[in-house]
Formats: structure tokens, C-alpha cells, sequence
């Protein structure tokens, strides 16, 4: 495998990587850079925050235990509880939805029909969806790193690393469901839906049972926002349990996504 | 192995609309096959089986001997495609398109590529996007004769290229031939395959309704013949009176005076042989060609 189409996924993102990357990283700097002004109000700010109801302060990626005046609350709840994850997410979808897009609109049709199998262009796609995502949250580790140091908000090399690993494995393990999709109904509109309604559902369930609401700490077991533990991966807790989790849905994903296409007539243009 | 591409009893349904239906198609190894027939008509469907990109419904496919299902990827290995609405890379250029295009096939072919695109006057340069329909379609052509495949698949190939592009292309598809290669095209422009395809085969909505050499086609056509009568002495004979000449199959007296209009199918002989006597003056036939053999299957109500 000479990886052509890897190559040529990426190559045709260039400017898409850069865009991106600077705006991943803008993001983080702006909301990094307030956290000396945040400090300074944080007594006062506390005694605001404890007075909402829990559930309010959950979703706003305030609970778990956590002082979210804390640096690492501050940290957790400004850029990795949501933001974070979600863009990459929203990159990440896009190039998880393109192998169907692609194959809607006949660009795929001169590729399917050369000496090559559907399994080696969905696994060349997803190879190319990691890279740019990997690079997209090594950028954002970077940034974030970099930034923390200027304004004095300590935060530990290795828990931002792993916050930031668990950030990728969550984008991975949400595109992998709507590459997989994507590559059984060989719609993009669906993947891209699917995989955000999985996303935005996880999310709600997750948050909702750490506000403590009896029925959503029932089911909060199936939400993918529960395995990205990162409040204590911050805090300095290594979910290694919880990440394999999440790298098993990306690779039942992809699997799925090879064992669907190469059981449907693909689409012409 | 004799033939290129066997088709049995193929079936292909979408939801409920039968896009073939018991094809039984024959194509023989060397020579062009036209694949002729209206829009709609199941061309590209077809098409799209011989290369696994869909699956029959029922029935079999063999192409070069092979199962485009199981071993689809050893036998697309050995054929050119050319789809029919042809989709490119827009922000791409012709040159790395075909670059990709042979590095996923494992090849080198820099060399072949210069020379086709030289031949047919393409712009590898530009992205493609840019370019007309016309030259896109010559990028595509490029893709797929640049390998030397057995077995050319091209899916209406001229559509959008003009008269001197579309030369340079029948001479293409003779020069694989020579080679000993197969190409089996489609069309609903009758002309173009006329003039190139060794046998073809017309399909009507998933079925095959004739196929066989082109030139014994052409002879069993039924052709028209306008036979005037002009001097006043012999008038037109009545139509009962040549009826039950052999090859006739219809008499009908024209509409432009002391004329009558005539349908032979095969040898008009006979027919020559009984007008003779009764002194025509003037004798009109059109050239027989795929038009009437189309319109005659489709039972088009122009028919000329």
C-alpha cells in the first residue's frame, strides 16, 4: 500500500489544515489569556457559582468536584471539558463524511474502478483523518502548553498531554461511527447527522448524570462523553480504562465502516 | 478463453424499478463492441457490473474469465474504464490525477501519458475543474488507455468532443484492437459506433432486443425504397400486385404523386426483378444504417 489516496486527502487539505490549526490555537490563547483576570476574581465568582443550582453548573463543565476557579478547573471547563473536543470534532467530521461525499458526487468512481479494494480506500480515508486530527490536537497541546506557561496557570506537561490524547480518542471514536456510517449508506448528510446526534447526545446524557439526575446516571454508561473523563485527567488521574474504550469504538467504527461498503452498490455520480 | 465479457440470465433491480432484466450478452475477445441504446436504456448499468461497482440482482458475470466479485481487484487490474459522467477532482490537475491514478495501479506510466495527451490535445496542467467538459473527458480517456489494458470499458466516450478529438479516438480504439485488446463502448450515438464497432448489441429498457456483426445487421435491415413511375403510358402497378414479392413487407402508394414507397427487408432482387418490366422512372433508396435499426426496435413512430 503506496498510500496515494492518504496522501492525496491530506495534500488536498492543505489550506483547510492551516485555517484550522489557527484557529484551534487562537481559541485556546484567547481563553488562557483570562485566566489571570479570572484569578483575581475567583473568591467572588465562587461564591456566584455555588449559589446555582448543580445541574446548571454541570453543564457549563463545572461539576465533578472540581473548584472551577481552580487553574486546572479553569483549564478543564475554558478549553478540554467542551470546546476543544467539539472542534475537532467538527474538523474531524468533515473528513469522515467526505468518503461519502466523495462517492456522492462520482469523484470516487474512477478510484473504485482501479486495481483496489473498498476496504483499502476506507482504511486510506481514515488514515488521513487521524493524521489531521492528530495534527490538529498537537497544535492544540502546544498552544495550550505555551500559553498556560506566559500567564501562570499551572497546569502538569503530562495531564495536558493526556487530556489532550483523550480529546483525539473521543474525535476518533465519534468520526469512526460516522465513517461507518457514512461508508453503509454512502450519504454524507446522514454520517455527518448521525455522528453529531451521537456526539450532542453523549454529551447531554453525560453532563445530566453528573448534575445527579437518577435517570441519566442509569444510562450515562453508553455516552462516549462519559469515557473523556478529563476534569481528573487534568487533576492528574491516568483513565486508561476509559481511553481503550473510546479506541474501541473508533476501531469497531472503521471495521464496520470496511465490512458495510463492500456490501452495497456503490453510487454513480 | 473466446470471450471478453459473458453475461447470463443478469438480473439487476433498484428498489422496484428492473434496471436489466435476463441479460444474456456475449462480447468476443479483439475488436470493438458497440453497446448501443436509448437513455435509460441499462448501458451503464451494465457497465458498472462488469467493474464490481454494483452487484447483480441475479444471474452471472464473467469478465476476461474472471468473477468481478471475487476477484475484482486482479481484474480491474487488466481493464480501462471510462465513466460515463465522468466526475474529476476539480482543485486538481490533470497531471496528478493521472499520477495517482497509475500509482494506484502500481505503474509508471509518465511515458504513455505524454504521448495520449500530446495526441489528443489535452491540458494536463490546469486544474480540471477549469477545464470544458471536452477536455476533461480527454483526461479521462487518458486514465484509461495509458495502462494498455485487455479490455477497454468506455461509457459514451465522445459525448463532448469534437470531430477532430473524436478522429483521434477511433483511432485509439483501432490501434487496441490491432493489439489484439477489446473495447466495448457505449452509445446512443449511432454514428460513431457505425463507423468503428465490429458487433454491437442494443439494449431496450434491460433487455437485449438484437445483437450480432454489424455489417449482417445492416443487411437484414428493412429499408425503404421510393419507386417512381412518371410516364404517363406505365402508371404506378397496384400495390396488391407486389406484396407477395419475396422480401417485401410493405406497399404503400405515396402521397407525391405516380410514386410508390416500398419496405424490403434483406435482398432486393427479387424486387428489382418484377419493377423492371413495368418501367419505373426513378428508383430511391436511403443508405440503411443504425438509425432505422434502432428506431425499428424501439418502435420509434418517426421512422424514416
Amino acid at each position: 500500500m503506496n498510500l496515494v489516496l492518504t496522501r492525496r486527502a491530506i495534500a488536498d487539505r492543505h489550506r483547510w489544515l492551516i485555517g484550522w490549526s489557527i484557529g484551534i490555537s487562537a481559541f485556546a490563547v484567547v481563553n488562557i489569556a483570562f485566566w489571570p483576570a479570572f484569578e483575581d476574581e475567583a473568591a467572588t465568582m465562587n461564591e456566584m457559582i455555588d449559589r446555582m443550582p448543580e445541574s446548571l453548573q454541570s453543564l457549563f463543565g463545572m461539576g465533578g468536584g472540581i473548584d472551577p476557579f481552580s487553574p486546572i478547573g479553569y483549564l478543564s471547563s475554558q478549553v478540554y471539558a467542551l470546546a476543544l473536543p467539539l472542534l475537532l470534532l467538527i474538523a474531524a467530521l468533515g473528513v469522515a463524511g467526505s468518503l461519502a461525499g466523495d462517492e456522492e458526487r462520482g469523484l470516487l468512481e474512477t478510484v473504485y474502478a482501479l486495481p483496489v479494494t473498498r476496504a483499502r480506500v476506507v482504511i486510506e480515508r481514515w488514515l488521513a483523518l487521524m493524521v489531521l486530527t492528530s495534527v490538529l490536537a498537537i497544535v492544540s497541546m502546544v498552544t495550550v502548553l505555551v500559553s498556560t506557561r506566559v500567564v501562570g496557570l499551572e497546569a502538569g506537561a503530562g495531564a495536558v498531554a493526556l487530556a489532550t490524547l483523550s480529546a483525539a480518542l473521543l474525535t476518533w471514536a465519534i468520526a469512526g461511527i460516522g465513517l461507518a456510517v457514512g461508508a453503509a449508506t454512502g450519504r454524507r448528510g446522514v454520517a455527518i447527522s448521525v455522528a453529531a446526534v451521537v456526539a450532542v447526545a453523549s454529551y447531554v446524557i453525560t453532563s445530566l448524570a453528573d448534575a445527579g439526575i437518577g435517570f441519566f446516571r442509569h444510562i450515562e454508561v453508553v455516552s462516549l462523553f462519559t469515557r473523556y473523563a478529563v476534569v481528573e485527567t487534568l487533576a492528574g488521574a491516568t483513565p486508561f480504562g476509559s481511553m481503550a474504550v473510546m479506541l474501541a469504538v473508533a476501531c469497531i467504527g472503521v471495521a464496520v465502516a470496511v465490512w458495510a461498503i463492500d456490501r452495497r452498490d456503490l453510487r454513480a455520480g | 478463453m473466446d470471450a471478453a465479457i459473458v453475461t447470463r440470465t443478469l438480473v439487476k433491480r433498484f428498489g422496484a424499478s428492473t434496471a436489466l432484466d435476463d441479460l444474456d450478452l456475449e462480447v468476443p475477445v479483439g475488436g470493438v463492441f458497440g453497446f448501443l441504446g436509448p437513455n435509460g436504456a441499462g448501458k451503464t448499468t451494465t457497465i458498472r457490473l462488469l467493474l464490481d461497482l454494483i452487484r447483480p440482482t441475479s444471474g452471472t458475470v464473467s469478465v476476461l474469465g474472471l468473477d468481478p466479485r471475487r476477484d475484482g481487484v486482479a481484474l480491474r487490474s487488466r481493464i480501462g474504464y471510462l465513466p460515463g459522467a465522468l466526475d474529476l477532482p476539480p482543485r486538481l490537475s490533470g497531471r496528478d490525477f493521472l499520477a495517482d491514478q497509475a500509482a494506484l495501479c502500481r505503474r509508471r506510466l509518465d511515458a504513455e501519458v505524454a504521448v495520449l495527451a500530446e495526441r489528443l490535445g489535452a491540458d494536463l496542467d490546469r486544474p480540471m475543474g477549469e477545464l470544458s467538459l471536452g477536455n476533461r473527458r480527454k483526461v479521462g480517456m487518458i486514465a484509461a488507455f495509458a495502462p494498455r489494458p485487455e479490455l477497454l470499458v468506455l461509457d459514451e466516450p465522445t459525448g463532448g468532443l469534437d470531430p477532430l478529438v473524436q478522429q483521434t479516438f477511433r483511432a485509439l480504439a483501432r490501434e487496441a484492437v490491432a493489439d489484439g485488446r477489446t473495447v466495448f463502448l457505449s452509445s446512443h450515438v449511432l454514428d460513431e459506433v457505425q463507423h468503428i464497432a465490429d458487433s454491437v448489441a442494443v439494449l431496450r429498457e434491460g433487455r437485449l432486443v438484437v445483437e450480432g456483426r454489424i455489417e449482417t445487421l445492416i443487411a437484414q435491415l428493412v429499408r425503404t425504397f421510393r419507386v417512381r413511375f412518371d410516364d404517363v403510358a406505365a402508371p404506378p402497378p397496384e400495390p396488391a400486385r407486389l406484396v407477395d414479392v419475396p422480401g417485401v413487407v410493405a406497399v404503400r402508394s405515396s402521397a407525391r404523386g405516380p410514386e410508390l414507397e416500398i419496405d424490403v427487408e434483406g435482398a432486393a432482387g427479387p424486387l428489382l426483378a418484377v419493377l423492371a418490366p413495368l418501367r419505373p422512372t426513378d428508383l430511391h433508396c436511403a443508405e440503411a444504417d443504425l438509425e432505422d435499426l434502432f428506431l425499428g426496435y424501439y418502435g420509434g413512430a418517426d421512422r424514416s
